[in-house]
């Protein structure tokens, strides 16, 4: 046998990953079936949406990208007559603005002057057949007209009288007659103008009329502009449902997954060099669409309609940026779902419900007046069609698009995650064989700790528990401390009862998979040093944070954490203390530094474990049910790193829960005896600076602190190798 | 070269418990073709993806020169090639390609991949057909590019699941004559088969498979002797007539 190649490390992988992809498109794009959906399906579909739009939407059936609105009358003179009036209509029309009066109280606006896309056509037609010619839809608009004699200003504008014919259930006819009618009252309300004028008369009328538009304070009208994502992200979804069906139940059909999996290459290499072929060819699909669909737009009436402020390459750039987000999101879903599959047909028809349950939220997005907020910014594919909504309008919260943006991110990796536990498995490549109880079945011999896939399977279940559960908290109750309670409550859920259930389904044992182990009591009392001593420093990196732009705490966000402050204040402190100085704390420590920390030590050396976990506790702590709070970041992250340090040291996460807890508690005692210290001249309303003195204290301690941690939890040889935490207790 | 110890693989189907392999040992030796014979289901191919370390045995174990294929299955399977009767090929590469990529998979250096295709391709006579989509060629030739594939890397064992199924007499012998060009270098091969004619003509030693279980190992001689009849078809007819469910220990 030949030497392996010696390429070896990341690098190595992510070269022959992109080797992998490489293949793996040359063999999707070479097919025409992908040809089609990448290509062709836009270069059709968005001129057929485009006029489909402009008939039913827009105008009602019936018309073209021009409209031509056609006015019967009665007899050449009477289509002098009216094309006069129309003209004459129109210029006083276009004089106006839209607070302009009418003589008889009916607003002149605007919107009833004609489009670029609108004419007028007066013709003439038999007189007894007016009305069956409007009813047969030969004209949209009839106008009987019969002159008067007597009028004075006959050489000017002569007088008629003007019987209009029209049918109620044809907007095209009722618009028709909105425009006659419009001009032949501009004209009208000139002419009384200028009689009052010339007789000397003023021209006041007992009621005068304002009109001013405000925005709706209850649900908003339809927004078209919800439609441009919502077509761009089924059309994207069209585009990667091909490749992902052929690169993985394709190749199982063919007989080469056999072949694929014999080689001494890991499947999670496979699966993401299909992954990232997918998504190319997703990306090609929203971006070739997104092209179509722009030309069309700007080339038709649907321009002006659904973009009624412009479009921009950086709008354009950020709708591309939220369809390659997507992409992501969406190629994971459909590559665990077909790795299901052993057939092409049965892959068909396990999307034939997710396209379904994809359509459904998309729908919903249509309905007027659906915030992107709480639990919509965290639902899939919802989230990204209001955020580009909100986006195209102009009216993205950046807060609200970075949450939607991270839970997609998030859930993406979920489902590449649950697509490698999947893909090439024995019950894939055993249909005859094996069960697909198989695949979540319980391992036989119980695991020292949770894998990491398991762990990021975890946390993509725990993101949307813990917005779901987090919001419902305030709902069920009043009281704000029964809200604590149940708050607590939540946290044993999210950060316990979850990941309880991963561990009971890969067999790992609560001591080992939580790091609930015994510690030398010697680490507690260091713990303990920098349970006290951190706080100072958390306080001046949130003034940092703040002093780098990262608060988002408006004025009426501050003044409602002040009134949360004084409801706490008025709840027993036991309460208070048993749910954010004890539960919280407790159940954050076993997920972080328990679960999710022993997961990650499968992959990752204990400085990567560290760095990875504190970064997750800090956005779990900006990424608020409620709201979003960037400005805890860089405290969460320093706390995060301490207590991580701690629980690396000891091998337990006990003494990082007593750490939390002192933290936390003596978080809580400050707001408790705010005004006591307030009093003492050290303003922590107004975000002032701590004293010196404090920081030296502080800083002693902290010192102290990890000292005492280093000295206890010191081995002979503290090397950490194979999961051998230096100061783990035997 | 390779070692099989107790290898047993349980399947569930729903609360049935499906016994494919049961308490299966044997050894091959490096210039040795050993022939797993048996009828379909025997438990031959679950028993070549446990030595390849694909599917995780119930219990017992098989290693391949020295690692346990549960344990480091990659080191496993860059020593071992695959040629399966259900291999496919991918219709929109060309065989060159495919070999290419194999290469890739198996981290064969490309300079040296580049000489293993034309090497191989000479040698499999597939070099005339080496740019063509592999949706135009013929079962045969596929079959022969797929043998080309198995052994880009140049394994040191060979493991072989029903690799004439579907072939004619001409493409047969390709296969044929490879393996035993395979054992003149000094190759290990595993052959499973219940085409028990052919085996007789190309293994030096057989295992016989029924429902999971080894009935019978040895040399065709020591099988003539011990069962007292001439060919495997007709030893295996006796086996059957005489023990239906497959309860009879090795011999």
């Amino acid at each position: 046998m030949r030497v392996p190649w010696g390429e070896q490390g990341w690098l190595a992988d992510a070269r022959r990953i992109l080797r992998l992809t490489r293949k793996e498109l040359r063999e999707t794009l070479r097919d025409r079936r992908t040809v089609i959906t990448l290509v062709l399906m836009p270069l059709l579909v968005y001129p057929l949406i485009s006029l489909s739009f402009n008939k039913s939407v827009l105008h009602g059936a019936g018309a073209s990208t021009r409209i031509v609105y056609t006015i019967g009358v009665s007899s050449p003179a009477g289509e002098e007559y009216l094309t006069r009036m129309m003209g004459y209509g129109g210029q006083l029309l276009q004089a106006q603005t839209t607070r302009q009066d009418s003589a008889d109280g009916q607003p002149l606006a605007v919107e009833h002057a004609l489009s670029p896309y609108e004419s007028l056509m007066v013709g003439v037609v038999p007189d007894g057949a007016l009305e069956a010619q409007v009813a047969e839809e030969a004209v949209h608009l009839g106008v009987r007209v019969v002159q008067r004699r007597d009028e004075s200003e006959a050489r000017q504008l002569p007088g008629a009288e003007c019987e209009l014919i029209y049918r109620a259930n044809s907007a095209l006819s009722r618009r028709a007659l909105r425009l006659v009618e419009d001009r032949l009252r501009a004209v009208n309300q000139a002419t009384l103008q200028s009689r009052l004028a010339r007789a000397g008369l003023p021209a006041e009328v007992p009621a005068r009329l304002d009109y001013r538009v405000v925005e709706s304070a209850g649900a908003a009208p339809f927004s078209l502009a919800t439609l441009v994502p919502l077509v761009l992200i089924l059309m994207t979804i069209t585009g990667a449902v091909y490749p992902a069906i052929d690169l993985t139940a394709g190749e199982r059909e063919r007989g080469t997954l056999e072949t694929l999996i014999a080689a001494p290459i890991s499947r999670l290499t496979l699966l993401l060099a299909k992954y990232i072929a997918v998504l190319t060819v997703a990306v090609l699909t929203a971006l070739v669409n997104l092209v179509a669909m722009t030309v069309t737009i700007l080339s038709s009436s649907l321009r002006s309609q659904l973009f009624p402020d412009g479009l921009s390459l950086s709008l354009m750039l950020q709708i591309f940026a939220l369809m390659v987000l997507f992409a992501a999101f969406f190629s994971a879903i459909l590559l665990a779902l077909t790795s299901f599959a052993r057939s092409f047909k049965e892959a068909q028809a396990y999307l034939i419900p997710l396209m379904l349950l994809a359509i459904s939220p998309g729908l919903l997005s249509l309905m007027p007046g659906l915030q992107l907020s709480g639990l919509l910014a965290v639902t899939p594919l919802l989230n990204i069609v209001l955020l580009s909504r909100d986006l195209l309008e102009k009216a993205a919260a950046p807060g609200m698009a970075m949450l939607a943006v991270a839970s997609t991110a998030l859930y993406a990796v979920g489902a590449i995650v649950l697509a490698a536990r999947v893909f090439g498995a024995d019950a894939v490549l055993y249909a005859s064989r094996g069960s697909w109880s198989d695949l979540f079945r319980r391992p036989a011999v119980a695991r020292p700790r949770p894998t990491v896939n398991a762990t990021i399977a975890c946390l993509a279940v725990m993101f949307p528990c813990f917005f779901v559960l987090g919001n419902l908290a305030p709902l069920l109750a009043r009281q704000r401390g029964q809200q604590l309670l149940l708050q607590a409550a939540v946290s044993v859920v999210v950060f316990v009862a979850c990941p309880a259930l991963f561990a009971l389904a890969q067999r790992v044992g609560w001591r080992d998979g939580f790091r609930w182990r015994a510690a030398t009591w010697r680490a507690i009392p260091g713990a303990a040093c920098l349970g006290i001593a951190l706080w100072p420093f958390a306080y001046e990196l949130f003034l940092v944070g703040k002093m780098l732009g990262l608060a988002t705490l408006d004025r009426d966000r501050f003044a409602e954490i002040e009134r949360l402050i004084r409801d706490v204040g008025d709840v027993s402190p036991v309460v208070v203390l048993l749910a954010l100085a004890l539960v919280q704390p407790v159940c954050e420590e076993l997920f972080f530094r328990g679960f999710l920390f022993q997961g990650l030590r499968e992959r990752f050396e204990g400085t990567g474990v560290i760095a990875a976990s504190s970064l997750l506790f800090a956005l779990f702590h900006v990424l608020n049910p409620a709201t979003l709070t960037p400005e805890r970041f860089l405290p969460s992250l320093l706390l995060g790193l301490f207590l991580g340090w701690v629980c690396y040291r000891s091998g337990s996460v006990l003494p990082g829960i007593v750490l939390h807890v002192l933290h936390n508690g003596l978080l809580l005692l400050l707001v408790q005896y705010r005004d006591a210290i307030i009093a003492r001249g050290w303003n922590l309303a107004d975000r002032t600076h701590l004293p010196a003195a404090w920081f030296l204290v502080a800083g002693a301690l902290v010192a102290g602190g990890m000292l005492l941690v280093l000295v206890a939890t010191r081995r002979p040889v503290a090397t950490e190798r194979a999961g051998t935490d230096p100061g783990h207790a035997t | 070269m390779i070692t099989v110890v107790d290898l047993t693989k349980h399947f569930f189907v729903g609360p049935k418990r499906i016994v494919a392999v049961d308490r299966l040992s044997f050894r091959v030796r490096a210039g040795e073709v050993y022939g797993l014979m048996g009828p379909n289901g025997a438990g031959k191919t679950t028993t070549l993806w446990m030595v390849l370390g694909v599917l995780k045995p119930t219990s017992g174990y098989a290693e391949v020169g020295g690692y346990r294929s549960t344990e480091v299955p990659e080191a496993v399977k860059a020593r071992l090639g695959l040629l399966s009767a259900s291999a496919g090929v991918y219709p929109w590469l060309t065989p060159r390609e495919t070999l290419f990529y194999f290469a890739d998979l198996y981290k064969v250096p490309p300079e040296t991949a580049k000489g293993a295709v034309e090497h191989i391709s000479r040698k499999l006579g597939i070099s005339g057909y080496l740019d063509q989509r592999c949706a135009t060629l013929s079962t045969g030739q596929k079959q022969r590019v797929n043998l080309a594939r198995a052994l880009i890397h140049d394994p040191d064992i060979m493991l072989l699941d029903e690799p004439t199924r579907g072939l004619d007499v001409i493409g047969s012998k390709v296969i044929f004559d490879y393996v035993r060009d395979l054992r003149e270098l000094g190759k290990a091969v595993i052959v499973c088969t219940h085409r028990l004619d052919e085996a007789q003509r190309l293994c030096d030693r057989f295992g016989l498979l029924h429902r999971g279980r080894l009935w019978h190992e040895g040399t065709l001689g020591e099988l003539q002797q011990r069962t007292g009849r001439a060919s495997l078809t007709e030893m295996f007819l006796q086996f059957v007539e005489e023990d239906p469910d497959g309860r009879a220990a090795v011999k």
